[in-house]
């Protein structure tokens, strides 16, 4: 082997060494975005509704907590009243149209989770029989893709 | 020429195990659960929260010991870090004099969360009290 052919065979190994590793395709390939997690929170009357708009962007699951719910204007800390938490899709200036419909109590465990694509949705709580005691500020997790 | 093929082995072997990932079959090990004290004072009309983290999914326990002097009730709860006694929004509280066994459990995803200890308008003066939160 010539010195030359030498020289070319060091540069062809250090060309494919210096190559081997890298990942053209990385830049388009950056892997699912992280979840967007949002506090719906508000004050919910007795037999009252709530409702809060989101819009998930990319196909994934949606996970919903209702998280607090806490008497206003006393010092009790915490209520355990079962409520309904829905997610659902906005109509007018309502939540309609239940994806999934479940009857809650506080809790730190996602209590829906429901596959989604990308849509505008709504998440809402309401007491429909009238069972909270008093007025109840409230905190749903929302975490969706 | 052995030089030289020895050479290339060695090049070629440093390039093939220096292009794959780190280990990417390494199972994730479930950590040891974590226990914190909550030992503090707890003045009169008053709360104490503590925020902690989990690292993965799992129970949170907390064991409230008592006041010093024992018998007084006083609330204890488990929540999210929002607006709420002492910035703690709870999900799930009980009335207790202590016992030193578990007084709530509660599943919960990883996340941060707080315990608070809280007057229920019990004391007369602000009390010590002592007590333990246990979480993944």
């Amino acid at each position: 082997m010539t010195r030359v052919s030498r020289l070319c065979s060091c540069a062809v190994l250090l060309l494919s060494l210096t190559t081997a590793c890298s990942n053209p395709a990385a830049p388009e390939n950056q892997g699912p975005a992280p979840p967007s997690v949002k506090q719906f929170v508000g004050l919910l009357d007795p037999g009252g509704f709530q409702f809060f708009s989101f819009t998930v962007a990319n196909i994934g699951t949606t996970e919903l907590t209702l998280q607090v719910l806490r008497p206003a204007d006393t010092p009790l800390p915490a209520l355990s009243t079962p409520l309904t938490l829905m997610v659902g899709t906005p109509l007018g200036e309502s939540c309609s149209s239940p994806l999934n419909e479940l009857v809650v109590q506080p809790a730190l465990v996602p209590q829906i989770s429901i596959p989604t694509t990308p849509n505008t949705y709504c998440a809402a709580l309401s007491d429909p029989a009238g069972q909270l005691p008093l007025s109840a500020y409230f905190s749903v997790r929302i975490v969706h893709p | 020429m052995t030089r030289r093929v020895l050479a290339f082995a060695l090049v070629s072997a440093l390039a093939a195990s220096s292009c794959g990932d780190a280990d990417p079959t390494t199972p994730t090990t479930p950590t040891e659960p974590k226990t914190r004290s909550l030992a503090s004072r707890l003045p009169k009309g008053g709360a104490v929260s503590k925020t902690f983290v989990t690292q993965q999914a799992g129970v949170i326990t907390v064991t409230f010991a008592g006041t010093t002097p024992p018998g007084t009730v006083v609330g204890v709860g488990v929540g999210v870090p929002l607006v709420g006694i002492a910035d703690c929004g709870i999900t799930q509280a009980v009335t207790t004099a202590g016992s030193g066994s578990p007084v709530i459990a509660i599943s919960a995803i990883a996340g941060t969360y707080c315990v608070v200890v809280y007057d229920i308008g019990n004391l007369t003066a602000a009390t010590d009290f002592d007590g333990s939160v246990t979480h993944p």
